[in-house]
C-alpha cells in the first residue's frame, strides 16, 4: 500500500467512522473518498486502510459498467468488451485500486462524465462531475469547465431538465468543499490552493 | 500505461487528421485533453511542477482506451491484408490483454514470495510494531493539534520515524514530519536499517532499544532519549 493511503486516508477513514470530524477531512484532500471509506469501515467495523482498499478497487469495478456503454455507443461491442478488459487489467489502474488510493474514482468519473455527454444524459453527467469535484481538489477546477461548457450548450438549446441537475450537482459539491475547507482555513474556496489568489476576496 | 495513454491519443489524432473522427468522439477526446492540460496547469502554478506524477492524470486514459483499441484493430486488420493467413488481430488482442493481467497477477503474488525485500520489511515492521507497543509508556495523543494546510496531520503518539510508514498506523502512532507546522516534529522511535538513518536530520539524542536481523538485513530501533524509560531488556 502507498504511503499516501496509510499516512493519510487510511487515519481519515478510521476517524470518520469513529465520528472525529476534525481529523477526517482535510482541505487538501477533497471530502468524497474520507465519506465513503469512514462509512464502509463504521458499517463493517473494518480497519481504515482495508476500507480504503474496498471503496477504491469498487470505485474501478463501478467504472466498468459506464464505460462498456460508452465505447459500445462511440464504436461498437467487441471493442467495448476489450475496452473494459484492457481497465480491469491495466497495472496502473489496478494497482492505485490495491494501493487504496482515491485515483481510481476518477477512472469512474470520467466513464461517467463521458457516457452522458455522448448519450446526453444529464444524470450521469451530473453524478460524474460531483465525483470528480469532490475526490480530489485539483480535480475541481476541471468538474468546473466541463459543467459550464455542458450548461451553456443545453441553455443555448432551451433544454433546462438537462441543466438543472448537473447545476445542482456541481453547486452541492461547491458548498461541501467550500464549508469543509472553510472550517479549516477560514476561506469559502473549495480548494487550498485558490487561496492565494481568491483568499482576499472569499 | 503511459504507452497506451500515448497511443490511444495518436490514434485519435490520425483519426481526426483522416477526418473519420465523429462529434461525440471529438467531445469525449476534447474532455480527456482538457483534464490533462488543466491538471497540469494547476499542479504547475501550485506546487511549482513542471509534470505532475502520473497518477494524478493517467486515469483520464480510460476515455482514450477506445481509441487504443480500435487503433490495435486497424492495425492487425492492415497486416492480416498483407498476410491474409495469420490471424494476427485475435492474437494482438489476446496477447496485449493477457500480457497486462499477468503482469497484475505476478503483482498480486509477489507479496506471498519469501524472502523478497518488501516481505523482509514487512516482517521487521511487525517485529518493531510488537516492541515499540511493549516500550510505550507515553500518552496516546498531543494535547494540541495544530492544522497544517500543507499536510495531514494528526496528534496521535507514538512518533515514529521509518522505512514504512505502516508501522506508526499499526501502532496508532503518527509518521514522522519535519516541520509541518512551523515545529519540528522529532520521532519518539526510529527505525530502520543502520546505514538507511540519517542521524544528521534529528537534534536529540536516541538509544539503541532493540535490532533484528532478517536474512542480509539488520534493522535497529531507536528510542530517544530524553522520553526516560527503562528499557525492559
Amino acid at each position: 500500500m502507498l504511503s499516501d493511503a496509510i499516512a493519510r486516508y487510511a487515519p481519515m477513514a478510521d476517524a470518520f467512522a469513529a465520528g472525529d470530524w476534525q481529523l477526517a477531512f482535510h482541505p487538501r484532500f477533497g471530502v468524497l473518498f474520507q465519506v465513503l471509506a469512514g462509512s464502509f469501515a463504521y458499517l463493517t467495523r473494518m480497519p481504515g486502510d482495508l476500507a480504503c482498499q474496498v471503496v477504491s478497487i469498487a470505485m474501478l469495478s463501478f467504472s466498468a459498467v459506464p464505460l462498456w456503454f460508452l465505447f459500445e455507443s462511440l464504436f461498437d461491442r467487441r471493442t467495448a468488451y476489450f475496452c473494459v478488459a484492457l481497465l480491469l487489467v491495466s497495472d496502473d489502474f489496478t494497482r492505485y485500486a490495491m494501493d487504496a488510493l482515491r485515483d481510481s474514482g476518477k477512472c469512474l468519473a470520467f466513464a461517467l462524465i463521458g457516457l452522458g455527454v455522448v448519450k446526453g444524459k444529464a444524470h450521469w453527467f451530473a453524478f460524474g462531475a460531483f465525483i470528480l469535484a469532490t475526490l480530489v481538489s485539483y480535480g475541481f477546477a476541471p468538474s468546473a469547465v466541463f459543467v459550464l461548457g455542458w450548461t451553456v450548450y443545453f441553455a443555448y438549446r432551451h433544454e433546462w431538465r438537462k441543466v438543472c441537475p448537473v447545476v445542482f450537482a456541481f453547486v452541492g459539491a461547491t458548498v461541501l468543499l467550500s464549508v469543509m475547507v472553510h472550517h479549516y482555513t477560514g476561506h469559502y474556496l473549495p480548494a487550498p490552493h485558490y487561496i492565494n489568489y481568491l483568499g482576499g476576496y472569499l | 500505461m503511459i504507452a497506451v495513454v500515448i497511443f490511444g491519443l495518436l490514434v485519435a489524432i490520425w483519426r481526426i487528421a483522416t477526418k473519420q473522427m465523429s462529434i461525440r468522439e471529438g467531445v469525449v477526446f476534447a474532455i480527456a485533453l482538457a483534464y490533462f492540460l488543466l491538471v497540469v496547469f494547476q499542479i504547475n502554478v501550485a506546487d511549482n511542477l513542471l509534470m505532475p506524477e502520473c497518477r494524478y492524470w493517467i486515469q483520464v486514459g480510460v476515455l482514450l482506451m477506445g481509441w487504443v483499441i480500435w487503433g490495435v484493430d486497424a492495425i492487425a486488420n492492415a497486416v492480416m491484408r498483407r498476410f491474409p493467413r495469420i490471424k494476427i488481430m485475435r492474437f494482438l488482442l489476446v496477447a496485449i490483454i493477457l500480457g497486462f493481467a499477468l503482469n497484475d497477477i505476478v503483482m498480486l503474488f509477489r507479496s506471498s514470495i519469501p524472502n523478497t525485500r518488501r516481505n523482509l520489511n514487512v516482517k521487521a515492521c511487525e517485529w518493531a510494531a510488537k516492541r515499540i507497543a511493549s516500550d510505550w509508556q507515553g500518552p496516546c495523543k498531543d494535547a494540541e493539534n495544530p492544522i497544517a494546510i500543507g499536510e495531514y496531520h494528526i496528534p496521535n503518539r507514538p512518533v515514529v520515524a521509518a522505512h514504512t510508514k505502516r508501522l506508526a498506523y499499526v501502532l496508532n502512532g503518527r509518521n514522522e514530519r519535519t516541520s509541518c507546522y512551523g515545529k519540528i516534529d522529532y520521532p519518539d522511535y526510529v527505525f530502520n536499517e543502520s546505514h538507511r538513518i540519517d542521524w544528521q536530520n534529528y537534534k536529540c539524542e536516541y538509544n539503541l532499544v532493540d535490532d533484528l536481523e532478517l536474512g542480509k538485513k539488520h534493522f535497529f530501533l531507536y528510542r530517544r532519549v530524553d522520553l526516560n524509560w527503562p528499557t525492559e531488556d
